[in-house]
């Protein structure tokens, strides 16, 4: 097996709080994709943000390494490390309206970062277009004549997934993409992170805290809980023998409402499986609400 | 575009075209003095009646609009970009450049401008022409006047800094310096289009105090501040109150015109939200 496209081992201190990533250790290889759950205050954030090198001022200089591609993000100067920005690790941020600058066309924002990385700016049209088809985008060019409080916001949310995917980079980290989005077009926007991954080899780092919602997408989960991973393996592992008591109460935080919408059946045949093994059996929400 | 905004709009352009084309509207030159009628009442002649010296009130009228037309928008606009370019680096890029310009600006704000203004002009040769000092000094208070306006843009790119969207762009691999000029200056345009609208009439009324001092336009250009002296006596506006309202009525209206727009644009920036 090749050498992973991301490796990473990493303590992240705040001025104001210690410990907000505890020797962190995780692998991406090539084309795959990865699921990092858990709850808020957990640090994925700010796992993120330190592979990007985006971290905020409060932050103390994240200690360890970022292998990517075979090198050390952390060690890269400023200058090299924009050029990877965006190229070849992209990220989507999780509010999209509040992601797109209000005074600027989408055509604008679109050509701002295809000039990021390429000289040839008069290419930016073609490729924002398709790019808009990749992510199923309607009106196509007229599109980019809008204005950002013109869309709704699963549309807002394609342009940013649109944006970070413009120059086909290699990692793509999703940081709770569909946290600001309804069920129906969160799940829209979830099947077309897979068919992305799938289309164009791109590895992901997934990020968020619902463990069901994303398990149908990632190859691989790691669980993170206070800073420490407690629990990284293939999907179908974790939901078959989760090791660790916090992954289990994860599992079993699945609605047990009989009306939900099962999001895989698999999978709620697995949390089913898991359910079993566990003493104590959950609370069920009552038939009738 | 509602009535209000209408109104404003052509008394705007009546004020622009007075002062444009002044040589052919003005019956009489800005400084022919008529010694046969000096301090004359509105009359058929003289439609503002004349002054002291006996120059025609309503041409000195016509002429002084350039004044107040052209250098206070142009001192304002200067300063607005100042304050745009030393608000906006200090907000965008924080840390130890944020402190020192901060404190420049508190240096220019502590200045006592007023001694600043006569020292200069004390420094500069007597017979200097008039159009060249009153330039000078609108120039001077552009170089003063940002200081105010650059703290509240420092606010605002704060603002921006920090948001999501600065975020993303970062994300993007977007630099630094273009970060600063396509999606921080944008964002800040209603704010300094704001500190323009309000830096006009502030540059328009203290050119008027300046004159008071001898400071202003000099004789015998004319300038609405200049005009204005005329009413600086209380005896005399007591005895003759209607005496002499044009240059305070097209100040008001001039400085009420900007207020308008200035209303208008906050209406817009808040339909767009």
């Amino acid at each position: 097996m090749s050498a992973p496209l991301l490796d990473l081992r990493l303590t992240v201190d705040y001025t104001n709080k210690p410990g907000v990533l505890r020797d962190v250790h995780l692998e991406i290889q090539r084309g795959e994709v990865v699921g990092l759950i858990g709850e808020s205050g957990s640090g994925k954030s700010t796992l993120a943000l330190s592979i990007m090198r985006l971290l905020p001022g409060q932050a103390a200089a994240p200690r360890g390494q970022i292998q990517f591609d075979g090198r050390d993000l952390l060690r890269l100067k400023g200058s090299q490390m924009r050029a990877i920005r965006g190229r070849e690790i992209a990220m989507v941020l999780q509010s999209p309206i509040l992601a797109l600058n209000p005074a600027l066309r989408i055509g604008t924002q679109m050509a701002e970062t295809w000039r990021a990385h390429e000289k040839d700016a008069s290419r930016w049209r073609e490729r924002a277009l398709a790019t808009f088809e990749l992510v199923a985008l309607p009106w196509g060019a007229e599109l980019l004549e809008r204005f950002p409080r013109q869309l709704s916001v699963g549309q807002a949310q394609r342009v940013l997934i649109a944006m970070a995917i413009l120059h086909r980079p290699r990692l793509l980290i999703a940081d709770e993409p569909t946290s600001a989005l309804d069920a129906i077009t969160s799940a829209e926007v979830l099947a077309l992170f897979k068919t992305l991954s799938r289309e164009l080899n791109m590895a992901m780092l997934f990020i968020s805290h619902d463990l069901l919602s994303v398990a149908a997408l990632c190859d691989r989960l790691a669980i993170l809980r206070r800073g420490e991973l407690v629990e990284s393996g293939p999907t179908a592992e974790i939901f078959q023998n989760p090791t660790h008591g916090y992954t289990r109460a994860l599992i079993s935080a699945v609605p047990q409402h009989p009306m939900a919408a099962p999001v895989s059946n698999d999978l709620m045949a697995l949390s089913e499986f898991t359910r079993g093994q566990n003493e104590a059996e959950p609370v069920k929400a009552p038939a009738h609400v | 575009m509602k009535l209000s905004s209408k109104i404003a709009a052509g008394a705007l352009l009546l004020i622009v075209f007075a002062s444009v084309f002044a040589n052919f509207l003005a019956p009489h030159g800005y400084d022919e003095q008529f010694r046969d009628a000096i301090s004359a009442g509105p009359s058929h002649r003289f439609p503002l009646g004349t002054d002291d010296l006996g120059r025609d009130r309503f041409s000195r009228l016509l002429y002084g609009s350039r004044v107040s037309l052209v250098l206070a928008p142009a001192a304002a606009l200067f300063s607005t970009l100042l304050a745009g370019l030393v608000g906006g680096l200090a907000g965008m890029f924080g840390g130890r450049c944020e402190k020192v310009l901060m404190m420049g600006t508190d240096l220019v704000l502590s200045l006592p401008w007023l001694f600043l203004l006569i020292a200069v002009r004390a420094v500069l040769p007597l017979d200097c022409a008039p159009p060249l000092s009153v330039t000078i000094t609108f120039l001077l208070l552009g170089c003063l006047g940002w200081a105010p306006a650059a703290r509240v843009v420092r606010a605002a790119a704060r603002d921006v800094r920090s948001s999501a969207f600065a975020l993303q762009a970062r994300v993007c691999g977007i630099s630094e310096t273009r970060l600063f000029w396509r999606h921080l200056l944008p964002n800040l345009r209603p704010v300094l289009a704001a500190q323009f609208l309000i830096s006009v009439p502030v540059f328009i009324i203290t050119e008027a105090n300046l004159g008071l001092l001898g400071l202003g336009v000099a004789e015998p250009l004319p300038s609405w501040g200049s005009m204005l002296r005329e009413l600086e006596n209380l005896g005399t506006v007591l005895q003759d109150p209607i005496r002499n309202p044009g240059p305070l009525c097209t100040v008001v209206m001039l400085v009420l015109v900007v207020s308008c727009f200035q209303l208008l644009l906050r209406s817009r920036a808040e339909e767009l939200g």
